[in-house]
């Protein structure tokens, strides 16, 4: 029997008890004093440990954090380095009489765009494991997390009108926009922007990234010059995009 | 003109696809390459609650070490749903946690629907950190006094959910018997010097 209690305590503290161990580890728990006091004893060195574990793992993040601002910091100057470069090609440009002018000058939409482009995350539908309900909203965000956005875009135009959400919209507009049906895209993200809800200040963001992914400066422009006024969500990546386009 | 499409993510310099494996083997290299690959998009998304960036990125290491926590105990045991969508929805509970905390009220334009969807996940996982008891204070210390080995085999099978046959091979051990009688031995140590202290 003593070894039946030690074995209870070990598979459930290594995540294994079945359901009828459950049952009886309850019981145990509920009318045996030595049972529970030894629980008690592995709970308690399993939190302690846990607390030792976070601390250093707070060092180590907080680490992770210093190195992110040591690589913002060498960005920066080389950001300064190629507004120089810019300035030095143009007397260059000029010393050479124009020469080879719009190859050199013209922008780079593509390199821009994917400097810029991070697929927005699922951070509104929780898949869960064991989850079985089959609907469709978890079809779609399934496969917009699996990159499979033809399907999940098909799944998000299945649901029925009356469950439409608001946020659909928005994932929509980043599946056509992952596709690159730019046009679409765009679409969806100007109702998001101007929906005043949810989503309102990431869809301008990304409105703008539709346009630069379509080559058209001005729209881009335009777009990102209203979300350096309205919000401060990416304002300085927008600003930085903005120095670039003009 | 004719323009060619190629898919964005076709396109996108693949990373190295991180495992729920690699992070509960506790690769540093795991570790820090999740942490990189959200923490601009959690800033963004948490810019739209009234905490400074400092709070922020607090909130977001908070919600990273229990997301972690939980991946170790078994909770996290399959990325069903993308670590992105873990983390978001752990740090959305921890900023509101805290807004109502700093007494700030939750403005009209955050909509409150979105949170009745993160309680789903934040459900299934162990999010309270309370302080730590008396007795697990006293526990703590004379944990310290253990031997390494002991704190290691003992934080395998307690943090990081580790089996006796994982423990076994992992620290290269001859048997699980052997193994078993280690932990016994370290949990025995662990009581009676607790007992020799408090009497």
């Amino acid at each position: 029997m003593i070894m039946d209690k030690e074995l209870l305590l070990y598979r459930y503290f290594s995540n294994q008890l079945t359901e009828a161990e459950r049952q009886l580890f309850d019981a145990l728990l509920e009318k045996d004093a030595d049972f529970k006091a030894q629980f008690s004893f592995e709970s308690n060195l399993k939190r302690v440990i846990k607390d030792d574990r976070n601390v250093e793992l707070k060092v180590k993040l907080a680490e992770f954090e210093k190195d992110v601002d040591s690589k913002i910091a060498i960005e920066k100057p080389k950001t300064k380095f190629r507004q120089w470069s810019v300035a030095a090609s143009i007397v260059l440009l000029f010393g050479l009489g124009l020469i080879g002018y719009n190859s050199f000058f013209r922008t780079d939409y593509y390199d821009l765009f994917d400097e810029n482009f991070d697929q927005y995350p699922n951070t509104v539908y929780t898949i869960t494991r064991g989850d079985t309900s089959e609907s469709l909203e978890r079809d779609a965000f399934a496969a917009y997390e699996s990159g499979n956005f033809q399907k999940a875009l098909d799944n998000f135009e299945k649901i029925p009108e009356a469950d439409q959400k608001i946020y659909f919209d928005f994932y929509r507009a980043q599946a056509y926009l992952n596709l690159g049906d730019t046009g679409q895209a765009a679409e969806l993200f100007k109702t998001v922007a101007s929906s005043g809800g949810e989503f309102e200040a990431e869809a301008q963001w990304y409105l703008a990234l539709s346009y630069l992914r379509a080559k058209d400066a001005e729209n881009t422009r335009d777009a990102l010059q209203k979300l350096t006024l309205k919000y401060s969500y990416n304002k300085e990546k927008a600003l930085e995009l903005l120095k670039e386009l003009n | 003109m004719l323009t060619l499409f190629i898919p964005i993510h076709k396109v996108k310099e693949a990373k190295t696809e991180i495992t729920l494996d690699d992070l509960r083997k506790g690769s540093d290299k795991a570790l820090k390459q999740v942490y990189e690959e959200n923490r601009d998009k959690f800033l963004n998304f948490a810019r739209r609650y009234q905490l400074s960036d400092e709070e922020n990125i607090d909130v977001y290491q908070d919600a990273y070490i229990i997301f972690y926590d939980n991946v170790m105990s078994g909770k996290v045991e399959s990325f069903s749903s993308s670590i992105a969508t873990y983390l978001f929805g752990i740090g959305k509970y921890l900023i509101f946690d805290r807004m109502r905390k700093n007494k700030k009220t939750v403005g009209s334009n955050f909509n409150l629907d979105l949170v009745k969807d993160d309680e789903e996940i934040v459900d299934g996982l162990e999010m309270e950190q309370p302080g730590l008891t008396t007795e697990q204070e006293l526990l703590k210390r004379y944990f310290a006094t253990l031997g390494k080995q002991c704190q290691e085999l003992l934080t395998l099978f307690y943090y990081r959910g580790f089996t006796i046959e994982e423990i076994m091979e992992h620290e290269n051990y001859n048997s699980e018997n052997v193994v078993k009688a280690a932990k016994s031995r370290c949990m025995k140590t662990l009581k009676e010097r607790i007992q020799a202290n408090t009497n």
